[in-house]
């Protein structure tokens, strides 16, 4: 019955194509993973070190649980796992149908690829050629060229050529003519014409007669490979693999910038000591060409001067790049804060910024560590470089100008580049082949309210296909994608695969855990709503708690702000409180919860009353009623039993409580300002003054990340009072505006505008003086360098977000909050909806701070981890968790006090030790710590590893 | 120079307040990040930097843009134009700045606007500069003899090197004419 197993195409093998292979595979579901190049791992497997963590901690992402399907080792090494078919160096030939019943085709790169696709280039000039067959040879196409039709005609006589690309205009036998002839040798040959603009008329004429199709000079090379590329793919279409899958998860990443590329004002490729960051995360690595040692790539000698330029093909009109690439700057503090801390030779580490982007909940700090370390952070961008000379020693001269216009200048042995994220070919090519709706830049563009989804049902799209994205965003995203792929082939009436297989002994079955069949959503917001209907739509109970009387949370007031938000929290209101499986408490909170995790028995309480309940209540909760019957009990407090919990408490606009407000002075928060505009309260009839003041409170001690929503919010709060009188003065403060990916484009527009923006340091700040009439600002502007004022009318506070999540309720589920009161993740990167149990999952703002789109995606991620566990009836032990001999055990439970991650337990049927495979992480502290030897984790027996580490004390390294 | 100054003078010029008003919106975008202040070989020669001048027509300080060279040492190099990741107009915005200094006759550009004047006449005359001649009217357009004293000392050494011809043949009018009337008539278009 395989046909009736889920299964779904991911295509790409890199952190996101991996991350959403690995949930749908470990739900139990199929995966076919095509990916183009000859490994999986993508980008990720060059990057030894991950922000903010400065370490890897790539095999977090392996599956918790039925981890023996899956290979528990380092996944740079590679992926495997029983639910998924992996393809590497594969081509999809084709994509077609509709979800539930898409069919594929694909070809082994090896076995027919395209080598099998000889293509002739015929063309009089030289240049043209050359870098044809330079393009085409990179894809991995064998290239012959011809510098005239009679040399092409040769060619052809005695090759076999799948495709000719010939160029109209040529000294003696014209391109049409030639493909004539040329079709008279090889009827099947392929045949495309190049042409300038002028002779676009004689290419149509030619397309009569028999040639496939024409190119315009001068080429983009991507528009030759795409072209190529149909050619190859008719080709070989025979001979390709057809395959059918229920729904489509696309994550092809994206492409860097070259920065050889153009201008190259950077020298990049020509100056010695010029390279990429990648090739910098290259150099730093021990395992790199350098080993230990971190050396100029050219000369040898130990590099001790490094700078590092931001924005090289991004942000950058000239190389039509107007969006940000999201990631680079965070690259840059993590390279210079590893360079300065690793290598003592590093005296200078030096950082070329135009706006440092250190959003997110964990950036910011670790950008200020990177300064503490020492390294240099200079606003500036450089305009080009020169070649070092014997005056610098061989060192590139960087000359840059600061604020105030004094020219400066260092001398440095390497120069690291920050490349932009672009489209890929493979992406541009499959947008257009799937009529998938894309922005401006050729990155699918996602529906509205549904991060996942394209404009096609059942194609979805997760990572830097949808645009530029960290791995934080990507791994977010692939869960999300999951969730939707999960969503088809529930629809499509699709099972799992049956490998929840017979333990392999009875003592083994006998260590099963299993979980309550329900969730717990906790937070009435969007995130908890969005969870619970899709936790709920797969078909498992949940219980929604929401403290106040309604449901909606802080796109409550946001609604009107963003564009149809109203439409769509009424909408997801309706079906919440519609949904059979999902019941609603408002007004209550939780109480207290008992039981082991996954065993979860939760008594809910009325707002007011938080009283504490008997344990023969427990008791009877814990063989209470089955979940059918709770409904009734609901209203009178009576426990709700769950085996995972999803956190979605939500935040709130931190500090609008403190200081500085004094709205008869017109001084407001940022929501407070949201709430007048969208009631239409701002009387702009005749031009207003208004000053919006960034990180107020925000990226200091006390709240020292960035909020990451309200640069974007200021934007659109500052073109929306342009738009009402375009005359209005709207200066906005910032210390670096916080546009990442797309949202550069706003930034861009509210200049364009006339939106004035003021960069202030810390301790520099803009003055504000109210009084009854208005407010007073006043401040230096930092080029100028002169005093400027304004009587503001309004005065706006972005304050930023703070978590609504208490260390109680955190801690009742055996999870935490971070430093910033945030729900501390299993891993920021890796596994971000989780806490190191992956029963206890979160979303929405109490998560981190993020725009509408970001909770919506962390919320169905949180969804999808929950369906996967809820699906499952019972978790058995790997190879990879320890385990307890019962006979040896004198249930002495110091392994219980040992275990950091709360994994044991005794059962109270059984009154035997018991291991928890959800929570375990196979770390073998139980082990060392059991006096009676009764603890062990398969492998790492006493014998083998007290001889590994003899072996490891005797033998130098 | 005073704001409330260039404010008066440009009152009547309708003309010149647009053309200002293209370059501020031509400017928009300007993120303030030097490059183009990095890149330009005048910077060090200037009184303001380029980015400074941007920022100043952004905050519509005229004051600052009028009392500043800044603009007339602009070599039209367009390296700025070519750095700068805006993409903006710089090196027409620089001359879009020269064109409404002079326009608006400014004292603290007299010379500058002389010379160029003197220059301009000289080509569209005869179709190349003839060096005596350029010279001698624009001492005459400067009214000021200490103008004519100061270049005495180059001009000596010029002669000394043969760079000066103050017997210079005698050339035909030059027929750069319809060049510079269908310049003319584009300006006012």
């Amino acid at each position: 019955m395989t046909d009736q197993i889920g299964r779904t195409l991911v295509i790409g093998g890199g952190i996101s194509g991996i991350r959403a292979s690995l949930d749908l595979a470990q739900s139990g579901f199929q995966v076919l993973l095509l990916e183009q190049s000859d490994r999986v791992g993508g980008l990720l497997s060059q990057l030894d070190t991950q922000f903010p963590t400065s370490t890897c901690g790539m095999c977090r992402m392996l599956p918790m649980m039925d981890r023996d399907h899956g290979d528990p080792q380092c996944l740079r090494r590679g992926l495997a796992h029983d639910n998924i078919e992996i393809c590497v160096s594969t081509d999809l030939i084709s994509l077609t149908g509709e979800p539930g019943n898409f069919t594929v085709s694909f070809i082994d790169q090896t076995d027919g690829g395209r080598q099998e696709c000889p293509v002739l280039v015929v063309d009089d000039e030289k240049i043209v050629r050359d870098s044809m067959k330079e393009w085409l040879m990179e894809e991995g196409y064998p290239v012959q060229t011809a510098a005239s039709a009679a040399k092409a005609l040769e060619l052809l006589e005695t090759g076999d050529f799948k495709a000719m690309l010939t160029d109209i205009k040529m000294p003696g036998m014209d391109g049409v003519t030639l493909l004539t002839r040329a079709r008279e040798i090889q009827p099947d040959l392929a045949v495309v014409m190049m042409t300038a603009y002028a002779a676009v008329d004689t290419a149509v004429e030619a397309m009569k007669q028999g040639a496939l199709d024409y190119l315009v000079k001068p080429f983009d090379p991507d528009a030759v490979l795409l072209m190529v590329d149909r050619i190859y793919k008719d080709a070989v279409a025979k001979n390709a693999r057809t395959d059918t899958v229920d729904a489509v998860i696309l994550a092809t990443g994206a492409t860097f910038f070259h920065p050889d590329q153009g201008i190259n004002a950077y020298g990049y490729g020509r100056i010695p000591g010029v390279v990429t960051n990648l090739e910098f995360e290259r150099m730093l690595s021990h395992a790199g060409p350098g080993g230990m040692d971190l050396t100029h790539p050219v000369t040898g000698r130990p590099v001790t001067r490094i700078a590092w330029f931001q924005c090289v093909g991004s942000r950058d009109i000239q190389t039509g790049t107007p969006f940000c690439s999201s990631t680079c700057c965070m690259i840059a503090v993590k390279q210079s804060l590893l360079a300065k801390t690793m290598y003592p030779q590093v005296t200078e580490a030096c950082v070329f910024y135009m706006d440092l982007r250190t959003w997110g909940k964990a950036s910011d700090a670790y950008a200020r560590q990177a300064e503490t370390a020492g390294v240099r952070f200079v606003r500036a961008r450089v305009h080009s470089l020169a070649p070092g000379s014997k005056e610098t020693d061989g060192a590139i001269p960087v000359v840059w100008m600061d604020p105030s216009g004094e020219r400066n200048q260092s001398l440095f042995d390497l120069v690291v580049l920050a490349p932009g994220q672009h489209p890929d070919a493979f992406l541009t090519g499959f947008v257009k082949d799937q009529e998938l709706a894309a922005d401006d830049w050729g990155f699918v563009r996602p529906e509205p309210f549904l991060p996942a989804h394209t404009s096609r049902p059942g194609i979805f799209a997760c990572g830097s296909a949808t645009g530029p994205k960290d791995i934080h965003d990507s791994v977010t995203g692939a869960t999300a994608a999951a969730l939707s792929a999960m969503q088809v082939m529930a629809g499509a009436g699709r099972h799992l695969v049956q490998n929840s297989e017979p333990a392999e002994s009875p003592d083994q079955q006998a260590a099963g855990i299993s979980l309550f069949p329900g969730a717990l959503v906790i937070g009435g917001g969007i995130a908890g709503m969005t969870a619970a209907l899709a936790i709920a739509d797969q078909g498992f109970e949940v219980d929604l708690v929401e403290k106040t009387d309604q449901l909606g949370g802080n796109l409550v007031w946001l609604q009107n702000g963003i564009q149809g938000a109203d439409d769509f929290l009424e909408q997801q209101m309706a079906a919440v409180q519609a949904h059979d499986r999902i019941r609603v408490h408002t007004r209550t909170c939780v109480a207290e919860t008992t039981g082991r995790p996954g065993r979860w028995v939760t008594r809910l309480t009325p707002v007011a009353d938080a009283g504490k309940i008997t344990d023969a209540q427990i008791l009877e909760q814990e063989s209470g009623p089955s979940p059918e019957d709770r409904s009734a009990r609901q209203s009178a407090g009576v426990p709700v039993r769950h085996g995972v919990v999803v956190l979605a408490v939500g935040g709130a606009e931190a500090g609008s409580d403190t200081d500085g407000l004094d709205q008869k002075s017109g001084i407001y928060t940022q929501q407070q300002f949201q709430l007048l505009l969208d009631g239409n309260d701002i009387d702009s009839g005749s031009p207003l003054q208004v000053a919006l003041f960034q990180c107020h409170g925000s990226r200091e001690p006390g709240r020292e990340y960035c909020s990451r929503v309200c640069c974007p919010r200021s934007l659109d709060q500052a073109l929306r009072l342009k738009t009402l009188n375009p005359d209005t003065r709207v200066v906005i403060f910032y210390r670096d505006m916080m546009t990442p990916g797309l949202t550069e484009a706003d930034y861009t527009e509210a200049r364009k505008k006339g939106v004035v923006f003021v960069p202030y340091e810390p301790g520099n700040a803009p003055n504000l003086a109210a009084d009854d009439t208005g407010c007073q600002v006043t401040w230096t502007d930092p080029i100028l360098g002169r005093a400027m004022e304004m009587d503001a009318d309004y005065v706006v506070l972005a304050k930023g977000i703070r978590s609504s999540l208490s260390k109680d309720l955190a801690r009742m589920f055996g999870a935490d909050v971070d430093g910033s009161g945030f729900f501390d993740q299993a891993d920021i990167k890796w596994r971000p909806v989780e806490a190191m149990d992956p029963r206890v999952l979160a979303c929405g703002i109490c998560l981190e701070p993020g725009s509408l789109a970001l909770t919506l995606a962390s919320a169905r991620a949180a969804a999808a981890k929950a369906v996967s566990l809820l699906g499952r009836q019972t978790f058995f032990p790997g190879q990879d968790t320890a385990r307890v001999r019962s006979a040896f055990c004198s249930l002495c439970q110091i392994c219980i006090d040992a275990c950091p991650f709360n994994a044991r337990f005794i059962d109270p049927e059984t009154r035997t030790l018991k291991v928890d495979p959800l929570a375990c992480q196979g770390c073998g502290i139980c082990a060392a710590a059991c006096p009676s030897g009764a603890a062990v984790v398969a492998g790492r027996s006493l014998a083998p590893m007290m001889k590994t580490i003899h072996a490891a004390l005797n033998t130098p390294l | 120079m005073h704001l409330t100054d260039i404010r008066e003078k440009l009152a009547d010029r309708p003309d010149l307040t647009r053309h200002l008003a293209q370059v501020k919106e031509q400017m928009a975008t300007c993120i303030q990040c030097g490059t183009c202040s990095g890149s330009c070989p005048n910077a060090g020669f200037m009184d303001m930097t380029p980015r400074r001048m941007w920022r100043a027509v952004l905050a519509d300080r005229l004051d600052l843009v009028f009392s500043s060279q800044t603009f007339m040492l602009c070599a039209s190099c367009y390296v700025c134009t070519l750095r700068c990741p805006r993409g903006l107009p710089l090196t027409d915005a620089m001359a879009a700045l020269k064109q409404v200094a002079f326009a608006l006759d400014l004292d603290r550009f007299k010379r500058s606007t002389r010379f160029y004047r003197a220059f301009m006449d000289n080509i569209r005359q005869y179709g190349r500069v003839r060096e005596t001649e350029l010279m001698a009217r624009y001492f005459l357009a400067v009214k000021d003899p200490r103008v004519p004293m100061s270049y005495t000392g180059m001009g000596i050494k010029l002669m000394a090197k043969h760079k000066l011809h103050p017997h210079f043949p005698t050339l035909g009018p030059g027929r750069l004419g319809p060049l510079f009337e269908r310049a003319t008539q584009q300006q006012e278009q």
